[in-house]
């Protein structure tokens, strides 16, 4: 009777996980054909108002538009809001991984400091030229904010891998990376010329206007490289959530991992924030809402996490352009204005786990 | 069938010395061999020497292994967790380390066996970090019999768990050696469940090996009184079952 009692009890956690699945592929159905929408209505708006329906045509028939339309749709708004959508998934992803491998639930670009960092290390360039990698040319911006946003990344590493580095510390560190490279951007807005005092608060601010298709081919590149690492690693990644101990108890290389991971992550993060400036908040709340909607088995939370953060970005981006009448505001304003309650949110929701 | 032993394993954190030395004798499948100890003697330490998890001085050998990524399992005695991760899925999740990359039938079948088996099958869809110390002790467990080892590494496995659930995983421990052939290393505080169920005992002291042998030969007033300080012994009881009498701390 106890055998057929628990044989029964166990069928039906079988049954459960298998319903859990199916419902899990049905809220990613849903997230992509929210993508897809947002995606659709971000195309759609802009300062020069064209209906859905012109809009679409351009898109299917470019040859038969009009050259003016398929420059604005072409040219201009369908890199920036591809881009929308390609920087949602990566900082989405990386934050998804860096709460993952820091065991931490406030861990993010934003929260840590690496786009601090980045930011840093673009007004580097832009008040005085320091170019940290030679030859940069171009991208001497884009180059200096990476640079320092990976040297952020491995000191955030490196802290957490002392002894008895609790979650507190490493958020407690990032706050202070996050003044400490702040204060360093005072000083050279301070010392720097007006013009480019302009450019680094601009590009602080974090813009898809900046979005062309070289960088968005990079971007892309960069976030299809790195995503089937994580997927390829789900079990393991997955496991980290569990705690050090059992993880190295399953036979996972967790150091290695963790290091492996974090260079990822902070290419997928520096890359973006690079590119269009510092989008805050996308890499903390993208992955809470997805973990709230799929739990925290990679093989959904990183979808979930990617489409969520674009979600979010693409409509942050239209916001962006119909929030104030006649002007384009940067997106990194946007995503901070609605991220900011979310991050109040998940820090008061619980007085001692946040998860 | 499989067969461990050690030769001179030690371990260090920084400048202290945790582990020195330990030599065990060798321990054949089919055995429960009972690590026990005072606080601090060595007996994670020594278990996470064993899983290779931790660096350190010595060799640990292993004989008669089918597969040696999954020949061991190891369950720490830290079982917390934050994950918003079911007990079915966390099980599935220490199977998967071990297995195919993708998700097959059997897998799934394999967590409902070891779930049926330490009868938690009601937990199956419960939220790892919603459960109890003693439930999560049981899922650290489970964890462990779904990578179908052959050698099983418990540390501390029945120390958050009522008595009933001590006695029903004690016998498990007992079966799954006994009955399937296993080597199963148990850390325990209990004398009592060392002395009841284990085959052989080793008893750790200060990073050393103590003693090694039968419960009973173990077990003895001097051993007990040097390494735990207490004044204690073996009696039989009315039943003719051993007993841990303690009459008092040295």
């Amino acid at each position: 009777m106890t055998d057929l009692h628990t044989e029964a009890l166990t069928l039906a956690g079988r049954d459960a996980y298998q319903a859990l699945s199916v419902r899990r592929w049905i809220v990613l159905l849903v997230l992509v054909l929210g993508v897809c929408i947002a995606l659709v209505g971000d195309l759609s708006t802009g300062p020069a108002s064209y209906g859905l329906g012109e809009i679409v045509r351009t898109l299917v028939l470019p040859a038969e538009a009009d050259a003016q339309m398929r420059v604005i749709v072409w040219s201009i708004r369908m890199p920036s809001a591809l881009m929308g959508v390609v920087v949602g998934v990566a900082l989405a992803i990386g934050g998804a991984q860096m709460q993952t491998i820091l065991n931490n639930p406030l861990a993010s670009p934003f929260t840590l400091g690496i786009s601090a960092g980045a930011s840093f290390g673009a007004a580097l360039a832009l008040a005085f030229g320091v170019a940290l990698v030679p030859m940069a040319g171009d991208y001497i911006v884009a180059a200096n904010a990476f640079v320092v946003a990976m040297a952020t990344a491995f000191l955030i590493h490196l802290a957490s891998l002392r002894r008895g580095a609790s979650i507190q510390v490493i958020v407690l560190l990032g706050i202070a990376l996050v003044f400490s490279f702040n204060t360093a951007l005072a000083i050279l807005q301070y010392f720097a010329a007006e013009q480019a005092v302009a450019a680094i608060v601009f590009w602080t601010m974090g813009s898809l206007t900046k979005a062309t298709w070289p960088k968005l081919a990079i971007t892309a590149i960069v976030v299809g490289l790195t995503l089937p690492v994580f997927l390829h690693r789900r079990w393991q990644l997955t496991a980290l959530r569990l705690g050090e101990a059992r993880a190295a108890s399953f036979g996972i290389p967790v150091r290695r991992l963790r290091l492996e991971t974090l260079i990822l992550v902070s290419l997928l993060t520096a890359i973006p924030v690079a590119f269009v400036g510092t989008i805050g908040f996308i890499g903390l709340v993208g992955p809470h809402i997805a973990r709230m909607m799929v739990g925290e088995d990679q093989r959904f939370l990183l979808p979930a996490s990617a489409l969520t953060g674009a979600l979010i970005m693409s409509l942050s981006s239209i916001l962006a352009k119909i929030a104030v009448p006649g002007a384009v505001l940067p997106i990194g304003i946007v995503t901070s204005a609605i991220g900011l309650p979310v991050f109040l949110y998940l820090i008061l929701r619980s007085g001692r786990e946040i998860w | 069938m499989v067969v461990l032993s050690t030769h001179g394993l030690g371990a260090r954190f920084g400048s202290r010395q945790v582990l020195r030395d330990v030599t065990l004798p060798p321990c054949y499948g089919g055995e429960v061999v009972a690590v026990i100890g005072p606080n601090a003697a060595g007996k994670s330490t020594l278990f996470r020497r064993l899983a290779a998890i931790l660096p350190g001085a010595g060799e640990c050998r292993l004989e008669g292994v089918r597969d040696a990524d999954r020949a061991i399992a190891y369950m720490p005695q830290d079982q917390t967790a934050s994950a918003v991760l079911t007990v079915f899925e966390s099980i599935l999740l220490a199977r998967k380390q071990v297995s195919g990359w993708r998700l097959e039938r059997s897998d799934l079948v394999a967590v409902e066996q070891a779930l049926a088996a330490l009868d938690m099958g009601d937990l199956a869809n419960e939220i790892l970090s919603e459960l109890s110390g003693g439930q999560r002790q049981l899922v650290g467990f489970a964890q462990c019999l779904v990578r179908e080892p052959q050698v099983l590494l418990l540390d501390e496995p029945t120390s958050a768990l009522d008595m009933h659930r001590q006695l029903e995983a004690m016998r498990q421990v007992r079966s799954l050696a006994h009955d399937d052939g296993m080597l199963v290393l148990i850390a325990l505080h209990h004398l009592d469940l060392a002395l009841k169920f284990a085959d052989k005992v080793a008893l750790l002291s200060d990073g050393t090996l103590h003693d090694f042998g039968t419960a009973a030969g173990v077990l003895t007033p001097e051993n007990l009184a040097a390494t735990f300080r207490i004044r204690a012994r073996v009696e039989l009881c009315s039943q003719g079952k051993p007993h841990l009498i303690v009459d008092d701390a040295i």
